[in-house]
């Protein structure tokens, strides 16, 4: 008894122990701080290389930041064997025994569902304004569509979630939601974010919160992608989707802030962007990615060399008369390696390093030490490119530091893409007119002087005929290949149009290696890179995997959407798998 | 003498108080003993015995049996003669009048003693002249033994022998019985009878019965232990090269197993009893000196003794913590006498473990090969040819001079030799100190021992290296105020100063070794670099180091990391004895640990380069330390231990024996550390926040953590024959919620001493002692990893995506994690039983304990499908079954006075099933029911591909990885369904995976055999796995995996596939950095990860000095030897991923030893 009483009186409060440095949600949720601050863990997720959101560059020795995602496609070969993820994404080598990519199938996402949906429970506890209110939840809403949006571009059915999950949830254990189900959702979300975020929320855009501006941008990506998917994939309403699109497109074109970045140098104001420090009030960025030296480090500006542009994408640059190089007689041909920028859209210049602007962009020193370009791999060491072309649209030479030291932005959302999302979204919906074009394409092809896209004469690419769409969608589609080089749309492009059997499905090739260029570039037979016929020339060209394990890239039906991972599917046997894996 | 007679003459407990007390406490003991039942017990014990027949002297062994009678008695006694007795309640004078009757044999009873004599020799029996005696006290090697405590039986008379082990004794009566005592050896008793010089040899008491054992909250004679308890003595970790005790023990007590995972002095060991504990974790209460101290700082010298309470049994007492059993360290103390100063001091010389480390010295064709595996795998090469054919025509020179050591070539200056960092960056041999001085002594009136110890290593870094030092104070003192009260003080006090280089991106240690050859690392002076007459435009260059792969200017010149330690321990203590048998303890120990740390990371110059030196005008610039910084973190750590508790015993009750305990515990802890950082000093001399002009972030952490228990202990035993013990605990801690924050731990446990029977008299030559024992109890785990574990809270943390344009991280609140509403207890339901015994007059001494641990309800984040967006909560999810058993036996022997040895062998083995588990789907790669603990899944291995014909008849291997080629690994098709596949990795489509091996170590075993010779000892120390195997992960590639890195040792090149090499173990070399179809886990790869190492070898000598009591010189050796089954490059005791920041290293030393 007297034990009984004594143990009982052991357990007085003074073994109450709690938490000295963190908040209770009992107790948080009040002030508009409160929910800033919450919203702000958004921002970290986002930022993920399990993401593609708000990736931007490089992190520390990382090396796979947004701008290198076109490695995965017939863009751009990475030239560093570290790169083994895209590269093997290119060829088709991915596998469902383990996670295909970083930014697959990952609980990351979910990680980042589960804050939002706290979140969006949790707002109106604030004693605040509904308006105030609206904002973040708005926020919220914005990242859990586009998060959820990229992963059914990449898995189809998705498990959609709209509140937090317990250990007893059903929901665990549950079929991925159907595409057109999480879609709708999608849409719902989007929609809200377009209503009520504020279009400035006065924090200085260097670069701040997410807008409403960058809410429709998102909206009309977003949408693009599923109405093109479901138009060629099949699935309903793909008009529908096509129509939401054009119109926060042309709502963001018609009421937003921004414009075309353009100081009438039409030779250098294509790629200026992304050749400052600091986009803070730069007219065509929307949003970005800030590095900060001795606070956040970013790599990319000693990797963009790895970035090395490929004879196809190269050669689908128009010439100065609006036609394509199988068309225009003002084409000089590529046997004479500078000859490939004459008469050509002049973007192909701020995109592939000519030999002359070597020390215009300080490119790896070269200039200072006569480094001739090509720099091939075999004849030099480094800094080498495998295909001949080196890629000179994101670099950035006045910060010349070591690879964890960097502080080269990333742009992430920017205005340029709206128009071409505009114009493809009319397009496909058959709506287009000149003046959609004049207001879209058009102005992108002021920015560089080239002519601008007569909706009258059009022409028609002999490569492109097999593609099974007008000759006004080929030319849409060329000019948003053109000008969002190595931003990282081209992958899920090539799958929205189902076009992927029909481009990824063919090697990479560099630059003509005919006995001229040999001579010139590689007299003493140093070139390790190999070389054969291309397909549809007689001559022999730089081909960069030959011989290796990328060599023959594949593309399957089964490879526009990925195979669930073994150990999701061993935590939840009802996920399924895509078809064909 | 017979020994096995003449001994345990005295109740138990006061041989108990003999090894914990001082000897002043022991006379007042002994005096108090005396006055009480000396002259009594003759009289009021009773004797009843019917016995036909007998032989005297096993009717004197039935009195002893019966009665606490002790009877000694020499050689020259005649017992043989058979009597026969019928008493009934009568004395024991009557009866020996009636036993002894014309027999010439005479007694005299002096308390419970009874000595007997022949009857010629008995003339001064009655007639008690004190005199003079005097003799010489020695060791088993003849040694003499100084600060042996001679007393008069019964008495408080007594002496100390002297440095040369001579005492004398005045005043001592004729029939007197001397007492001999001395720490580690045992006790004995010598009856004067009319001698006036009685030498002695001590014997030691290593495995003696009288061995007194430390346990919970007091103490337990040996023989009388009915639970699972391990010891160690402080002569296990004498003569050592070790900086911390786990060092000392590894392998000595079975059950207890000792993991370290590199050679750094700071890196603390795992301890671990009786293997596998719980999925979530878990690990012993360590208690020194009955506080919660970090035991890998406690100086080694200053241990007296180690038990280790493995079963819930012995542990119980320490409920909610002692889940996985408990380690009990004791430091030394004063022992009365005359005053013991002891000096040491090792030195030694380290050097790392590095196996198989085989540089190759052909510049020309390593390069060669690196370039045909980028070829053969990317499609293009590294170098360029006229690198290759100039480092091929570099490597055929006969006298080649530094010009031809380097090419210029399109802007990069290359080396044409290899560069391997581990002879640049690290020495052969690193030296380490050590020295320990302590003075100790006693009187009747208060007791001290006073020690300092100090330890300075040197890590093997040739620039800038590591510096450790520790000092160790420890302050113990006890005074006697009063009979009946006494008070314990003690002060221990540890610093320890490290002052490292700044580590960058932990780069330095893995490419310091093997990996980049062909980097180049310092500039280095030629004739000329890029064309004849530019020596003097480059030569400001000379000796700067290259910035990539090259850890040397770091080194030098990159900032330090340092750091101090210091950790003070208060405790004062009272025991309070107000009644014959109760004794009432109570201590308060406060700790204050506190730290300070700073981080430099200085700006340098380097050189811009890769593959070469990059011969461009900005060559120099500052490398990976552009972004500079200094941060600095204090951290306190507050801790207050309160313990009382009561003691009562009785063992004047005939038959029985009662003991009991009765206590409380309450522990208290406060953790808080901040952390500043600022950038860009303003000089990479001037380290001070102060100075500079940067960023700025902090940051802290602050918890607490409290803990209650009443414990309790009844120890009851009959006739010393039949013990029985009930051990338990209610224990309470604050990381549990208030209503289950409580839990209840109650053990029991029995004994049977079977060779005290009397059935067992006929075994009684040979079976020194026997006895069996058995034990079942519950214990709990509240260690599990939070501090709250229940509360969910919205932590803040920061993110380095930047929103403003300040350079600011951005804060945020990150939402709360899951935590389970039904959290509870895990319990641990221990069963042991267990068997001792002794035999040959104690030369051989076995235990062997075979034991079921349960560990139930374990908290455990189970795996759930991602959608659960968060880390899974902890819940009472799990149970496994952990058995094994443990084995210790010792041999000891004495061939001659010059010869004798001992060897002791601990030999132990455990395995862990899961027996409860939620996995649905039977996953694999997770928990399910009937897993075992270690479990290996891979395929299995046909062989490497050798044949066009093999590989395109093999199974598709299409899932593994693409682009299979001759040399590739051919895994085998178990399902025979022509693709090698990883199937749902559930338990129902494991593919073509079987289990393929088992990483627990099986069999862990310690062999120590010792011998000595005159003054001369040798102690050999061998520790090992008998079983064990181990998958190398695939990021272990500079020691195991070479394709996947562009590292280069000769073993990679000699045992790599080709054409020509058919029978080589690796694939064909090939460049996969992240290919891994060749690492999958398989057969072929699989390590047999047993072991055997030379852990300790000492020769030692005393030296035969006259004007010290002891001297002793002697040499050891650590780590010299080992024999194991993996492959050449891979050490067996770190099975981790590349290399160990501070690896193992082999230690010679010196070592001298002076007592005054």
């Amino acid at each position: 008894m007297v034990l009984t009483a004594l143990f009982t009186g052991c357990n007085d409060d003074s073994m109450d122990k709690f938490p000295l440095t963190s908040v209770s949600s009992e107790t948080f949720w009040n002030t508009e701080n409160d929910l800033r601050i919450y919203n702000n863990i958004f921002y970290d997720y986002a930022k993920a290389s399990t993401m593609r959101l708000l990736n931007g560059n490089h992190e520390g020795a990382t090396r796979d930041g947004q701008y290198s995602l076109d490695g995965m496609t017939d863009n751009d070969v990475r030239s560093l064997g570290y790169q083994a993820t895209h590269t093997k994404i290119r060829a088709g080598q991915i596998v469902p025994d383990s996670n295909p990519a970083s930014f697959g199938w990952n609980d990351a996402c979910f990680y980042f569902m589960r804050a939002i949906n706290i979140g969006l429970a949790n707002y109106d506890r604030a004693d605040l304004g509904q308006a105030v209110i609206d904002q973040y939840k708005a926020e919220a809403r914005l990242f859990r569509a586009w998060t959820v949006a990229d992963k059914v571009s990449l898995y189809g059915d998705y498990p959609w979630l709209d509140k937090e999950l317990n250990i007893d949830s059903e929901e665990l254990f549950g079929e991925r939601t159907p595409r057109e189900t999480v879609m709708a959702n999608v849409l719902a979300d989007l929609d809200f974010a377009c209503e009520y975020l504020p279009d400035d929320w006065g924090d200085g855009n260097a670069p701040g919160r997410l807008n409403r501006w960058c809410a429709l941008l998102i909206k009309s990506r977003i949408c693009l992608f599923e109405g093109t998917w479901r138009k060629y994939h099949g699935g309903t309403d793909a008009n529908t989707w096509l129509q939401h699109a054009a119109n926060a497109a042309k709502e963001l074109i018609d009421d937003g802030p921004y414009k075309l970045y353009s100081t009438g140098h039409p030779d250098h104001d294509y790629n200026a962007i992304f050749q400052k420090s600091d986009l803070t009030g730069v007219d065509e960025v929307m949003y970005w990615r800030r590095y900060m030296q001795g606070v956040i480090a970013t790599s990319w500006q000693i990797y963009y060399y790895m970035s090395t542009v490929t004879k196809s994408m190269v050669e689908d640059y128009l010439c100065t008369d609006g036609l394509p190089v199988t068309l225009s007689g003002l084409y000089q041909g590529d046997a004479v390696y500078e000859n490939i920028f004459v008469n050509r859209d002049p973007r192909l210049r701020q995109t592939v390093l000519h030999p002359a602007d070597v020390t215009y962009y300080n490119y790896l020193g070269y200039g200072e030490q006569g480094i001739s370009i090509p720099a091939l791999s075999g004849v030099r060491s480094s800094g080498t490119s495998v295909t001949g072309y080196h890629q000179v649209k994101h670099v950035n030479q006045e910060q010349n530091v070591y690879f964890h030291d960097g502080f080269y932005p990333c742009v992430i959302l920017r205005f340029g893409e709206a128009l071409l999302n505009y114009a493809e979204a009319r397009a496909e919906l058959g709506t287009i007119t000149q003046t959609d074009l004049d207001i879209s394409i058009n102005k992108l092809r002021d920015r560089v002087g080239m002519v601008h896209m007569d909706i009258s004469n059009i022409p028609v690419d002999p490569r492109y005929t097999d593609w099974g769409v007008t000759p006004l969608i080929v030319e849409i589609r060329r000019e948003r290949r053109v000008e969002l080089f190595a931003e990282g749309f081209r992958y899920d492009d090539i799958r929205r149009w189902k076009l992927g059997e029909k481009i990824m499905a063919r090697k990479d090739y560099g630059i003509r290696w005919d006995e001229a260029n040999r001579s010139r570039f590689d007299p003493n037979g140093e070139c390790k890179l190999g070389h054969e016929v291309a397909p549809g020339t007689t001559v022999e060209y730089i081909c960069p995997n030959k011989g290796g394990d990328f060599e023959n890239p594949v593309f399957e039906s089964k490879h526009y959407l990925w195979p669930i991972p073994v150990g999701a599917r061993s935590e939840n046997p009802a996920v399924g798998q895509n078809p064909g894996w | 003498m017979k020994k096995n007679r003449c001994d345990g003459g005295i109740v138990p407990w006061i041989y108990q108080i003999l090894r914990k007390m001082k000897l002043t406490l022991l006379f007042l003991l002994m005096a108090l003993l005396n006055s009480i039942a000396a002259d009594s017990y003759s009289q009021s014990m009773k004797l009843t015995l019917k016995m036909e027949n007998v032989r005297i002297e096993d009717l004197l062994i039935r009195i002893e049996d019966q009665t606490k009678f002790r009877f000694f008695y020499n050689d020259e006694i005649n017992l043989e003669k058979r009597v026969s007795v019928d008493i009934s309640d009568e004395t024991i004078n009557h009866l020996l009048d009636h036993i002894f009757r014309n027999t010439g044999i005479q007694y005299e009873i002096t308390d419970r003693q009874i000595i007997l004599k022949n009857r010629e020799h008995s003339g001064s029996l009655t007639a008690q002249q004190p005199k003079v005696i005097s003799g010489r006290v020695t060791d088993s090697s003849g040694a003499p033994l100084p600060g042996v405590s001679v007393i008069i039986k019964g008495t408080t008379s007594g002496t100390i022998t002297d440095a040369n082990g001579g005492y004398s004794l005045t005043n001592a009566p004729n029939n007197a019985v001397l007492q001999f005592s001395f720490v580690g050896m045992k006790v004995q008793e010598v009856v004067v009878a009319g001698k006036s010089v009685i030498d002695l040899e001590m014997e030691e008491d290593a495995i003696g019965i009288e061995e007194v054992v430390a346990i919970g909250y007091g103490t337990q004679k040996k023989v009388n232990l009915t639970g699972a308890v391990g010891v160690a003595s402080s002569e296990r970790l004498e003569n050592r090269t070790i900086t911390s005790v786990g060092q000392g023990l590894q392998g000595v007590i079975p059950g207890l197993n000792i993991t370290y995972k590199s050679g750094d002095p700071n890196e603390a060991a795992d301890f671990n009893i009786r293997g596998f504990e719980s999925i979530n974790g878990g690990e012993p209460l360590i208690l020194v000196d009955g506080i919660p101290m970090n035991v890998e700082k406690v100086n080694p010298s200053d241990i007296k003794s180690v038990s280790v309470l493995k079963d819930a049994s012995s542990a119980a007492i320490y409920g909610a913590r002692a889940a996985f059993g408990v380690i009990l360290v004791e430091t030394k103390k004063g022992q009365i006498g005359k005053t013991t100063v002891n000096f040491s001091s090792q030195l030694t010389m380290q050097k790392a473990i590095f196996p198989g480390y085989e540089p190759v010295k052909e510049g020309g064709t390593a390069r060669k090969i690196m370039n045909d595996a980028y070829k053969l795998t990317l499609g293009k090469t590294l170098f360029a040819d006229a690198i290759i054919d100039a480092a091929l025509a570099y490597q055929e020179m006969d006298n080649p001079t530094t010009d031809d050591a380097w090419l210029y070539y399109e802007g990069f200056l290359y080396p044409l030799e290899n560069t391997y960092m581990k002879g640049l960056a690290m020495r052969n041999f690193a030296p380490q100190q050590q020295y320990d001085f302590n003075i100790s002594g006693a009187s009747d009136k208060a007791s001290y021992y006073v020690s300092v110890g100090v330890i300075d290593k040197k890590g093997f870094f040739r620039y800038g290296n590591e510096n450790y030092d520790r000092y160790n104070v420890l302050s113990k003192i006890n005074f006697k105020v009063y009979d009946w009260l006494s008070l314990e003080e003690k002060i221990a006090f540890t610093s320890v100063a490290n002052d490292d280089p700044h580590n960058y991106h932990d780069q330095w240690y893995y490419q310091a070794i093997a990996k980049h050859f062909y980097s180049p690392h310092t500039f280095p002076d030629l004739t000329y670099y890029i064309e004849p007459g530019d020596h003097d435009k480059y030569a400001h260059l000379i000796g700067m180091h290259l910035d990539n792969r090259n850890p040397l200017p770091y080194l030098k010149q990159g900032g330090r990391d340092t750091g101090t330690d210091n950790d003070i321990w208060l405790t004062q203590g009272i025991t309070v004895t107000p009644l014959k048998g109760l004794s009432i303890k109570g201590d308060f120990s406060y700790r204050y640990y506190w730290k300070d740390a700073e981080k430099v990371q200085s700006q340098i110059d380097v050189l811009r380069g890769f593959n070469g030196f990059e011969m461009r005008d900005d060559i120099i610039y500052k490398g990976q330390s552009a972004n500079d910084w200094i941060e600095s973190s204090f951290t306190r750590n507050t801790y207050y231990v309160l313990n009382a508790y009561a003691e009562y015993v009785r063992e004047d009750l005939g038959n029985h024996y009662i003991k009991a305990l009765v206590g409380f515990n309450q522990e208290y802890g406060r953790n808080h550390s901040v952390t500043t950082r600022s950038t860009q000093l303003i000089s990479p001399n001037i380290h001070s926040l102060s100075a500079t002009t940067g960023t700025r972030t902090n940051s802290d952490s602050k918890n607490e953590v409290m803990l209650r228990g009443m414990f309790y202990r009844l120890n009851y035993s009959f006739k010393d024959k039949y013990l029985f013990e009930a051990n338990g605990r209610y224990d309470g801690t604050s990381r549990f919620p208030k209503k289950s924050r409580f839990g209840f731990f109650p053990s029991f446990s029995l004994g049977w001493r079977l060779s005290e029977e009397p059935f067992m008299n006929s075994t009684r030559n040979w079976l020194d002692q026997l006895k069996v024992r058995a034990s079942y109890g519950q214990l709990g785990n509240q260690n599990v990893g939070s501090y709250y574990p229940y509360i969910s809270s919205m932590a803040s943390g920061t993110s380095t995506f930047l929103l403003d344009g300040g350079g600011n991280l951005t804060n945020y609140i990150a939402p709360g994690e899951l935590v389970s509403n039904s959290l509870t207890w895990e319990t641990v339901v221990s069963k042991n039983i267990g068997v001792d015994f002794t035999l040959l007059d104690r030369k051989l001494d076995v235990n062997f304990d075979y034991f079921i641990r349960d560990t139930k309800d374990m908290l455990m984040e189970k795996d759930y499908p991602g959608p659960l967006g968060a880390a899974s909560p902890s819940e009472n999810a799990a149970d496994l079954k952990n058995t094994g058993w443990e084995l210790a036996v010792t041999w000891s022997d004495k061939i001659n006075d010059d010869w004798s040895y001992r060897v002791n062998l601990s030999l132990s083995d455990y395995q862990t099933e899961i027996t409860k588990y939620d996995n649905p789907t039977g996953m694999i790669s997770d928990y399910y029911v009937g897993k075992k603990i270690g479990e290996i899944w891979g395929y299995k291995t046909v062989g490497l591909f050798q044949t066009e014909e093999e590989l395109a008849n093999a199974a598709s291997q299409a899932r593994l990885g693409s682009n299979w080629r001759l040399g590739d690994v051919h895994y085998a098709d178990l399902h025979e369904d022509g693709e090698i596949t990883t199937g749902s990795n559930t338990l129902n489509d494991t593919g073509d995976r079987i289990r393929i091996g088992n990483s627990t170590p099986r069999y862990a075993f310690g062999l120590n055999p010792s011998m000595k010779y005159k003054s001369f000892s040798l102690d050999l120390f061998f520790q090992g796995i008998l079983k064990r195997d181990w998958y190398p992960s695939r990021n272990n590639f500079l020691r195991f995996w070479p394709f996947k890195s562009m590292s280069m040792e000769q073993w990679w090149i000699d045992d790599s596939w080709t054409p020509e090499n058919t029978g080589a173990y690796f694939p064909l070399i090939q460049y996969a950095y992240s290919d891994n179809k060749n690492t999958h886990e398989q057969t072929r790869y699989l390590q047999n990860a047993a072991y055997i190492r030379l852990k300790n070898v000492t020769l030692s000598y005393n030296l035969p000095l006259r004007f010290v009591t002891n001297a002793q010189i002697y040499l050891n050796g650590t780590n010299l030897w080992e024999a194991t089954g993996m492959y050449k490059t891979l050490d067996p005791e770190y099975s981790t991923d590349l290399v160990p920041r501070y690896m193992f290293h082999r230690s010679f030393t010196l070592g001298v030893k002076v007592t005054l």
